[in-house]
């Protein structure tokens, strides 16, 4: 209870003017309860991913401290995902309104329906690991790696600081 | 092989105002470490110290202890992640205040106190200590605006901060590097916070004075 644990919160958005959206879901973040915002990257526009034609994303990465455990945690991204706007059903490759994804919770690694830690599309992703690199390089990754090692892995190609 | 050192607990220590939770914070996101802080909000005697410390002081003191008590309790229970610790106070902290802010006879009962509840806490591979003058102390706390903080006297700043100098100087028993944190912000400052964190990610053994000399504007 006494105990902070460190979470890594991606946050994306290609709907109605993505940076407003991405910088009003950071500012909500710090209203969850228990939990505190400590660091955020720079925002990232980013070449969407997938078959379906659509604006481009900006994305980010914050990090906080949360006395939440991690279930909790994701029920409150989800949360905040429905009252900023975003529809239940989650189409795979769509665009959105905005994503809260939780990457990476203290040292745990879970692989279950509702809940894979760290987050299965860290590795691949440059819009996750060039943001994430921002406020934790040298963070170790349970089962994956040094954040700056998997950031070098992958190209920056479709992203640019905004 | 890298030349760092890999800490398992690194504590941040110093006087009011210094900065010593909001770097303890980054330190937990940089490193992905569990945050042990202080609750010190949560104590519901602190206001009334700081308004008349005279009558103030042994409540609030109990309160510390007792809250300090339970929550390195919590840290012993088994953890299977193995973690990375940073903590915002030493449990030795709650003496020295307790020897600022308390009469003989008040610390006479805090001492019995405190030899019945048989604290563990766990030792710090890693000390970092903020030192600033009282100055700078006052003009910090002023910023960050918590009310009730308004209250604290130079005096008490500066018997803290002798208090504090005085156990550092004699402090042996974990690697410490005493951090001039006057002339570094890195809490506002990014290039400040990631040379702050190269050294304590170097940082093994001994006694380290960080003292980055850099002219800056006030």
């Amino acid at each position: 209870m006494e105990i902070w644990r460190p979470a890594y919160i991606g946050v994306g958005s290609n709907l109605a003017d993505p940076r407003a959206q991405v910088l009003t879901a950071c500012a909500r973040l710090a209203q969850v309860p228990r939990t505190r915002v400590v660091l955020s990257s720079r925002l990232y526009r980013s070449r969407p991913l997938g078959p379906i034609a659509q604006p481009e994303f900006v994305n980010a990465v914050v990090g906080v401290l949360t006395q939440l455990e991690s279930p909790v945690l994701l029920a409150a991204l989800r949360a905040l995902e429905a009252a900023l706007g975003r529809p239940a059903q989650r189409e795979r490759w769509g665009p959105r309104i905005i994503d809260l994804d939780l990457l990476s919770y203290a040292r745990e690694q879970r692989s279950e329906a509702a809940l894979t830690l760290p987050h299965a599309g860290i590795v691949e992703r440059n819009f996750v690991l060039y943001p994430l690199a921002d406020i934790a390089p040298d963070l170790d990754l349970p089962g994956l790696g040094r954040v700056a090692e998997l950031a070098a892995r992958v190209t920056s190609a479709g992203l640019a600081p905004l | 092989m890298t030349d760092e050192a890999a800490h398992q607990f690194i504590v941040v220590e110093g006087p009011i105002g210094v900065g010593k939770t909001s770097l303890a914070r980054r330190l937990c996101v940089s490193l992905s470490a569990q945050g042990v802080l202080e609750q010190a909000a949560q104590n519901p005697f602190l206001e009334r110290f700081y308004r008349n410390p005279r009558a103030g002081a042994l409540p609030t003191q109990l309160h510390f202890l007792l809250q300090r008590a339970q929550q390195l309790a919590a840290l012993k229970q088994a953890d299977l992640f193995a973690p990375v610790r940073v903590a915002d106070y030493l449990l030795e902290k709650d003496r020295l205040f307790a020897r600022v802010t308390l009469d003989d006879a008040e610390y006479a009962l805090y001492e019995q106190l405190y030899a019945r509840l048989d604290i563990q806490a766990p030792r710090p591979d890693l000390v970092v200590y903020l030192q600033a003058p009282v100055d700078v102390l006052l003009e910090r706390i002023a910023r960050r605006g918590v009310d009730f903080e308004q209250y604290i006297e130079r005096q008490y700043l500066e018997r803290l901060n002798e208090a504090y100098a005085r156990f550092f100087h004699a402090f042996q028993a974990a690697p410490l590097l005493i951090v001039n944190a006057a002339s570094i912000d890195p809490i506002a400052n990014q290039r400040d916070y990631d040379e702050l964190l190269a050294t304590i990610r170097r940082m093994s053994r001994g006694r380290l004075y960080y003292n980055p000399l850099r002219s800056r504007a006030i």
